[in-house]
């Protein structure tokens, strides 16, 4: 492995988006890094898993001081890991609304603060967040996921202003519906009706996020930051 | 230890000197101003010098340390004033906490 092999962490790559991220990456040359709450069946020389939590700050620490020891540097997060609950809020249990906030709120962040310690040294870096449509349309049933990821959109734009110094970009790619177990649970007649709001009516694919996220990393995008790009044409 | 805490400092202030316009002289050694009133550093730079400092105490002496919390900010009572309240107060938390190896 050469020494300008792109180096790239993602984060919930067992399954889903992630897992096809990481595949996509793979394909390209990267070394890539991944992790989730369980192991991965992802086999390949240029692949890690990790078992780790992106909200536990002790094993995501340990996952950087991996990277820092065997890669000396990184060049690339993507912080795709999100968990959803689809429930009226009056029927939200506090727990859940706490785990999906340390997911996706507190999850970004980790990584985030922990990744540009290490990018700033390289005065370069990408970081791409998720966020999803349901937060620009405002979906009903999906309270605490979209709040969740209004805070990431948030934390984008202010983390993009905050690293920009250090020749870190950060933005967010926001996916439609895509056929994961994410969404799977989403009742037929409600799925429809979601789709008919975007001006592309499909569902997204995994190619989609990634023409995205191909975008969003590539070395000529170095003018890019603070950006939600929406699928699907909201 | 605190010899190596503030040749950490030092080293760590060196390496943000090459991106000032203008470096900060330690001549004054740990008398050095750093942040707050008198100090030279804007803030950006003393996230830089805190993170670099954050980085070599765990590389070289092994200590996990968060330097920052809320009250470490307030400029007015701040361990980032000069070289010396910063070698101190590293030096009263690593013996708070357990060694990483
Ligand atoms: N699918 C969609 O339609 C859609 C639409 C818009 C946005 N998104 C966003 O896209 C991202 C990926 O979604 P997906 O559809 O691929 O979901 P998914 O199929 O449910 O996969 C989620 C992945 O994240 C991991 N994960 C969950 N919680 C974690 C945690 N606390 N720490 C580490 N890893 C964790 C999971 O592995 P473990 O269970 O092993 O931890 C899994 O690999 C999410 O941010 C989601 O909000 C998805």
């Amino acid at each position: 492995m050469s020494d300008n092999t792109p180096v790239t962490l993602i984060t919930g790559t067992r399954k889903g988006i992630g897992r096809h991220l990481a595949e996509h990456y793979l394909a390209q040359g990267h070394r890539v890094i991944g992790c989730s709450r369980s192991s991965s069946d992802l086999s390949h020389p240029a692949y890690h898993h990790f078992i780790a939590d992106v909200a536990d700050e002790q094993a995501i620490s340990e996952l950087m001081r991996h990277v820092r020891g065997t890669c000396g540097r990184l060049d690339h997060l993507i912080n795709n890991a999100g968990i959803a609950s689809m429930n009226h809020s009056l029927l939200t249990p506090y727990k859940t609304a706490q785990n999906i906030m340390q997911t996706n709120v507190l999850g970004t962040f980790l990584l985030s603060r922990e990744a540009a310690k290490l990018m700033r040294a390289g005065r370069q870096g990408r970081i791409v967040n998720f966020s999803t449509v349901a937060k620009p349309l405002k979906l009903e049933g999906e309270a605490l996921y979209a709040a969740s990821k209004a805070a990431v959109e948030t934390l984008t734009c202010v983390m993009a202003k905050e690293l920009a110094s250090f020749g870190i970009t950060v933005n967010a790619v926001g996916p439609t519906p895509i056929d994961t177990d994410l969404t799977r649970v989403i009742p037929a007649q409600k799925m429809k009706d979601l789709l008919a709001q975007q001006s592309l009516k499909r569902f997204g694919t995994f190619d989609d996020v990634t023409n995205v996220a191909d975008f969003f990393l590539s070395p000529r995008s170095n003018f890019i930051t603070g950006q939600v790009v929406y699928l699907g044409g909201l | 230890m605190k010899e190596q805490v503030l040749g950490i400092i030092y080293s760590a202030i060196e390496n943000e000197n090459h991106s000032l316009a203008q470096p900060i002289s330690l001549e004054e050694g740990e008398n050095t101003a750093l942040y707050g009133v008198g100090g030279v550093l804007d803030s950006m730079s003393l996230v830089s010098i805190v993170i670099d400092v954050e980085q070599m105490l765990e590389e070289q002496l092994g200590v996990k340390l968060t330097l920052v919390n809320d009250s470490a900010m307030s400029p007015k009572r701040s361990p980032f004033q000069s070289v010396k309240t910063f070698a101190n107060y590293i030096v009263e938390l690593t013996a708070q906490v357990s060694h990483v190896r």
